[in-house]
């Protein structure tokens, strides 16, 4: 089963009544969702409440997605959609987009340029989280780092990385979670710890 | 479980697996942190810069407000569902025609004979010179022993007299 397979079960739980299946596909997809709005909305509180506006007005469309296009394309037009009606009503126009840059908009490094939008307390706390994820990545042992780093940047499968590395399947399977694991727990602390609960 | 979500949100679970996970991931409070914080991991890794932070309990407590939506399911076939059920309609599809054959085989020339046993036998002798060749070719349609029946008409005889 693929990630898009996964995608799919979660939709189809969800469409079935199950919210907390369309929760995991939120927990998933928010903050790729929200740098893309981030893209069109520049405030980071406007744009947290136009990611949430998107988020809501895909579950409430969720009965007529048939699964002909991946969820996130799916998601991230609606998002697109939202941020550009979000603009209009405030009388600011939108930039224009292309479907490339739905496609593409994970990729999109120029996006950190054209920012300015945290609040000095989501800034630190966001530093906060990307120093405590790179400095437990650095210590873990090569071979777990290598793993999770070929699976989460370079996208290959466990059979992919198995090859590479020289390791049976469940090798793989063992050291990225290891490496996630180890990085989660060290994670944990800040994770919940704000007033809101956004980490 | 730990190492099940992990290898779930890599697509390394097969659909049984999966959907056994996700149904226990349902019940787990924990499970769905550890979902989190591995999802926040791997975009941590991708793009270190500019991180949005997840989405308050605002959102959370809008979307339990929210009308739980139920939507028609389309119904999924597995692979083997699907050649059972060609292979069952093939099979009928056959026996019906097996059947159908069997049945045009006996029952018309049963009718035919209880028709022929309602009539009184003709005993009129052929006239002179009439021929008992062009009452065959005539009535040679109806003749049992064909398998051709019907379209007789359409083929062209060709008998010789001696």
């Amino acid at each position: 089963m693929g990630d898009r397979e996964v995608d799919q079960q979660l939709v189809e739980r969800a469409q079935r009544g199950d919210k907390h299946a369309f929760e995991l596909l939120v927990g998933k997809y928010q903050r790729r969702l929200g740098r893309l709005i981030s893209r069109f909305v520049r405030d980071s509180a406007e744009a947290e409440d136009v990611t949430q506006e998107a988020f809501i007005k895909a579950y409430r469309a969720l009965p007529a997605f048939r699964g002909e296009s991946a969820f996130y394309t799916w998601l991230y037009r609606i998002g697109i959609n939202t941020a550009k009606n979000y603009l209009v009503s405030l009388g600011r126009r939108a930039p224009t987009s292309t479907p490339l840059d739905i496609e593409e908009s994970e990729d999109f490094e120029a996006i950190d340029l054209l920012q300015d939008v945290s609040t000095p307390e989501n800034e630190l706390m966001s530093k906060q989280v990307v120093g405590v994820v790179n400095d437990t990545l650095q210590k873990l042992p090569e071979d777990l780092r290598t793993a999770l780093t070929l699976r989460e940047i370079e996208g290959l499968s466990y059979e992919e990385i198995a090859e590479i590395m020289s390791c049976p399947i469940g090798t793989v399977r063992s050291r990225i979670f290891r490496a996630r694991e180890t990085i989660a727990t060290n994670l944990r602390p800040l994770l919940g710890t704000s007033n809101d609960k956004r980490w | 479980m730990k190492q099940d979500i992990s290898a779930l949100m890599d697509g390394e679970l097969c659909d049984e697996e999966a959907d056994l996970l996700l149904g226990r991931i349902r019940q787990d409070e924990a499970a769905s942190k550890d979902w989190q914080a591995f999802h926040l991991i791997g975009d941590v890794m991708r793009q270190p810069r500019n991180l949005p932070g997840n989405l308050g309990a605002g959102f959370y407590a809008r979307l339990a407000a929210e009308p739980t939506i139920l939507a028609p399911q389309p119904r999924r076939q597995s692979r083997f569902q699907y050649f059972a059920m060609s292979a069952v309609a093939s099979i009928m599809a056959m026996a019906f025609l097996a059947w159908f054959a069997m049945h045009i085989d006996k029952a018309q020339p049963d009718v035919r004979m209880q028709q022929l046993a309602q009539q009184p036998a003709s005993s009129t002798p052929l006239a002179e010179g009439e021929n008992m060749d062009d009452y065959l070719l005539a009535h040679h349609e109806y003749s049992p022993s064909t398998e051709l029946r019907g379209a007789n008409s359409y083929i062209r005889t060709v008998s010789v007299n001696h």
